[in-house]
């Protein structure tokens, strides 16, 4: 996989050129314009570099460097128009850290490139295929299917828990698939539903009020390329519709306009729910779901995939070594704390685990601790449910009643008489449930 | 580093000027490296298109000196 970028400038004009400029050197460019945006690649995998402006229309860049909801980055780089002594002290105190002054100076920046595709390089690889870790039987199903479906036009539809993986799946397909464009990445749960149709499909200066200027949605940045569709259950119905005839025709038609622009874009879709039960509660058009899901690709959970759990450990821990110029090593025993635990938080919460663990040593040992869960209810597939020892009657009851709500798309009448209560029942526990939630926050 | 202490226009304009020339930089350099690699001319106009509209406001900016700056 290429080396990542991740740019945060409210400048647009310049953010697009300088992803230009990186991807024209082998980078995968993202672009955030607030602090905002910028937390919305939490879910990225590590980037390799961060390049930062201080001045954000929302607050100050230098939020995002202690901001644990931001994707793991390599070396950060503050680039301010604004800069002040005080700004360089905190930036320069914290690890990773340079301190340029606009105009960036793009021979600066090409060295700068050069230098973190150097440090990539001498990062572990061992284990890496399609740029992930992942040896037991169902990866290896996973990456068979990225194989046979990559230089197809299928259209593939991955579904899994949160933390299992699917944008790294959706980067692998795109990036064994020989396309030239980029690969765009949307999460259609993310964004406010007022707005999707817009970020999506682009909009036309005056369309509404705020759209000062004609903006290009992600279907045409993706042109030559691919988008990724994630949480396409959370996109709403009435765009689900308009989303489908766009993947019929091939052309968008911005919001505001009457010109049909043709698009040459591969869809890749994803949810962290069952897609057939998505179909049945009415959440994913029957229509859409096959017109996105010619081939369907099942992320299995971390808790599934036995010793990948250690060598993904070992992964991060590498990295994190590499990072850091040090060589710090798992402590005795933490082999068998990993695969004891059920890390329901998947790849992304043992991430998190390995960084902790890192951070808190003190010495050549890590230790790692997992955080505890109370006992949850179990999903299954085909609507049923079920519950691990441990669980008091008042959360099986609870879990009864809101998987049942959830599948008869929130219908309190059709719940009731599937749980042979009253509705007055529903509604007096939904009461309680509510109050018990304010009374905890 | 901005050590001498100067109004709050002419922060803002300087701020603003260091961002106009950071466009101008990358977008003039970017175009120039999409011909070396041989890139679609259409995006090569697109950025030299920024990088003039940028030098229209640098010229709007200097035309406006803040008192002080």
């Amino acid at each position: 996989m290429p080396a990542s970028l991740l740019i945060v400038d409210d400048d647009r004009d310049f953010t697009e050129a300088a992803s230009d400029f990186a991807r024209l050197r082998g980078f995968r460019p993202y672009v955030a314009h607030s602090l905002e945006q910028s937390r919305q690649f939490a879910h990225l995998p590590p980037v390799d570099l961060l390049l930062l402006d201080l001045e954000l229309p929302d607050g100050s860049g230098l939020e995002l460097l202690d901001d644990p909801s931001m994707p793991e980055h390599g070396q950060a780089i503050i680039v301010t128009g604004q800069p002040s002594v005080e700004t360089a002290i905190q930036a320069v105190s914290r690890p990773v850290v340079d301190y340029l002054l606009k105009p960036l100076c793009p021979l600066q920046f090409d060295a700068l490139l050069k230098q973190t595709a150097a440090a990539r390089e001498s990062l572990p690889s061992a284990n890496l295929r399609h740029g992930m870790i992942g040896q037991c039987d169902a990866m290896c199903r996973v990456h068979d299917a990225i194989d046979r479906v990559a230089t197809s036009d299928a259209s593939v539809l991955i579904s899994g828990a949160s933390g299992t993986g699917k944008e790294l799946v959706a980067r692998a397909i795109h990036d064994a698939s020989g396309r030239t464009g980029p690969f765009v990445a949307v999460n259609a749960g993310a964004v406010a539903p007022e707005l999707l149709a817009s970020h999506l499909f682009g909009h036309e200066r005056g369309s509404f009020t705020g759209a000062n200027h004609r903006h290009a949605g992600y279907f045409e940045q993706a042109h030559g390329g691919t988008l990724f569709l994630d949480e396409i259950t959370e996109m709403p119905l009435a765009l689900q519709v308009y989303l489908l005839r766009v993947l019929e025709t091939g052309t968008v038609t911005r919001v505001g306009g009457t010109e049909a622009i043709a698009t040459d874009v591969r869809v890749v879709a994803a949810t962290n729910r069952d897609p057939h039960l998505a179909v049945e509660a009415r959440t994913l058009r029957e229509d859409l779901f096959y017109r996105l899901a010619d081939y369907q690709i099942a992320m299995p959970e971390l808790r599934e995939r036995g010793h990948d759990i250690v060598l993904l450990a070992r992964y991060f821990l590498d990295r994190l070594n590499a990072r850091h110029g040090t060589s710090r090593r798992f402590a005795e025993g933490t082999d068998r704390i990993l695969m004891r635990h059920a890390w329901p938080g998947n790849v992304r919460e043992l991430h998190s685990t390995i960084q902790r663990g890192y951070l808190s040593s003190d010495g050549a040992l890590v230790c790692v601790r997992p955080l505890s869960h109370r006992p949850r209810a179990m999903a299954m597939g085909g609507g049923a449910v079920g519950f691990n020892v441990g669980m008091s009657y008042a959360e099986i009851e609870q879990e009864m009643l809101l998987r049942t709500l959830a599948h008869y798309d929130n219908d309190r009448t059709r719940t009731a008489l599937a749980l042979g209560v009253s509705v007055r029942t529903i509604q007096n526990q939904l009461a309680r449930l509510r109050n018990r939630e304010n009374h905890s926050t | 580093m901005n050590d001498v202490p100067v109004s709050e226009e002419t922060r803002r304009w300087r701020h603003s000027l260091r961002n106009e020339l950071n466009t101008i930089t990358m977008a003039t350099s970017t175009a120039a490296s999409l011909l070396e690699h041989g890139g679609a001319l259409d995006r090569v106009r697109q950025h030299l298109a920024r990088a003039e509209a940028a030098c229209q406001r640098c010229a709007e900016l200097v035309r406006d000196w803040p008192d002080g700056g």
